[in-house]
């Protein structure tokens, strides 16, 4: 065999990967060879410093703050499934009860929010109709619209972008400690997508950004709707929305759109 | 102790070096933290499923987060052409071209990514060949000669940053 092959095996030869045979030919060769049992003895000792170059590095390493704690996050949200997606026996009894809550928990929060007040079933039908996507800044003390009793309420038809890439805001609510905004992004072939972090939608008043809660969002054909609680604000504050990048499906995105309003 | 608890328990001592597996594997720290991320959560939906009780946890998680690694790469291979053997042979030129400071890490860093990801597998992974083969979706000659072309790169780099260093003291 030529010294080429046998150098370009001796990658296998190490790793153990050769048949006996094979291996049997190699060490024959490399008995009576000096340049390739010197090839093979340098090979042996760049694959042993590899190894601990790498494992050394790998063992020294710190993950960034911000990767631990999103991952931190996620894991809260994936162990808070609801119960019905670890339990799909009891599925087709429940859908039966809750479908008939489902069309109107759809039209307004505001209905949502009735429905979600009678026991059990409510609680079945918000479960069934929960949205494709949604955040909860803080698991712990989740924000929904079951837990929202608007005092103040502004309709709203405030738009941003052309008519193939468009946000509308819709609708502000305020309770005692929370703002909710409802807005709607149009464009063709718009996705939801399942990534929680990257539609998250900033709000920045008078005095700077304010803080979000939660936030939900349904895909309607070429249309998401999106439901978005905040810290509250003073009536008549100037605010800004800022609604990041919206995939669109088999690649490519729409936005980012910027729309302001007063509360 | 609930589920998560006590997955977050296993899983938190492990995530430094499991972020630095990814980053070796994939080549940057963007796509490995994202690569982690989903790797964990597939990992926390399959934790009953976990054999060999908690001992067994970091080997289990690390194969997992492999697994996650390999699949982003194969997809992103995909529209990397295949190598011909010129390709090979122009590649070990550009020995010339890398920092000469002796570290493992950049010397395998500065590989092209066809390179570093059976260098990774193999010598940080102790993967045999034939996995290799299978995870990256690719021939076993192609991993022995991709391997057998990143050795011939690396080891003059790295036995150049040896001397240097033994010669310093």
């Amino acid at each position: 065999m030529q010294c080429e092959q046998i150098q370009r095996d001796l990658v296998a030869y190490q790793a153990g990967s050769l048949s006996a045979q094979e291996r049997a030919t190699i060490e024959a060769h490399l008995s009576t060879c000096e340049a390739c049992a010197g090839e093979a003895a340098l090979m042996k000792e760049t694959s042993e410093l590899l190894t601990k170059g790498l494992k050394d590095w790998v063992n020294n390493g710190v993950c960034p703050p911000g990767v631990a704690e999103r991952i931190e996050l996620s894991l809260r949200q994936a162990s808070g499934r609801p119960w019905w997606q670890r339990w799909p026996a009891v599925v087709g009894v429940v859908a039966t009860v809750a479908a008939v809550f489902i069309v109107a928990i759809a039209t307004s929060p505001e209905v949502a929010h009735r429905v979600a007040s009678v026991p059990l079933l409510g609680a079945i039908a918000a479960q069934l109709a929960g949205p494709e996507l949604e955040l909860q800044v803080d698991p712990q003390k989740p924000v929904t619209a079951a837990l929202f009793k608007p005092t103040r309420t502004v309709d709203l038809s405030v738009t941003a972008g052309a008519d193939g890439a468009s946000l509308v805001v819709e609708r502000l609510s305020t309770d005692e400690k929370l703002l909710r905004v409802q807005y709607t992004v149009r464009g063709k072939g718009l996705v939801v997508g399942s990534d929680k972090l990257s539609l998250v939608p900033k709000l920045t008043g008078p005095e700077g950004p304010i803080a979000l809660h939660s936030y939900t969002a349904d895909q309607k054909g070429d249309e998401i709707r999106f439901v978005a609680y905040f810290d509250a604000v003073p009536a008549g504050s100037t605010l800004k929305l800022t609604v990041p990048l919206v995939d669109v499906e088999g690649g490519g995105a729409l936005g980012p759109w910027e729309v302001s309003f007063t509360n | 102790m609930t589920l998560e608890e006590r997955f977050f328990a296993l899983y938190k001592p492990e995530q430094n070096r499991l972020f630095r597996t990814a980053w070796a594997i994939l080549g940057n720290e963007a796509d490995a933290g994202d690569a982690l991320q989903e790797a964990t959560i597939r990992a926390y939906r399959a934790f009953n499923q976990l054999k060999g009780g908690e001992a067994a946890f970091p080997a289990w998680m690390r194969r997992i987060l492999v697994n996650t690694c390999t699949q982003i790469l194969r997809k992103r291979m995909k529209v990397i052409p295949v190598e011909r053997p010129e390709d090979l042979h122009e590649h070990g030129s550009t020995e010339i071209d890398l920092p000469m400071e002796g570290d493992v890490w950049d010397a395998v860093r500065s590989l092209d990514e066809r390179y570093r990801a059976v260098v990774v597998l193999r010598f940080l992974n102790d993967m045999q060949l034939e996995e290799i083969a299978a995870a990256l979706d690719i021939p076993l000659g192609t991993v022995k000669s991709r391997l057998h072309a990143a050795l011939k790169q690396l080891r003059n780099r790295l036995h150049a940053g040896g001397t240097e260093r033994r010669g310093a003291v």
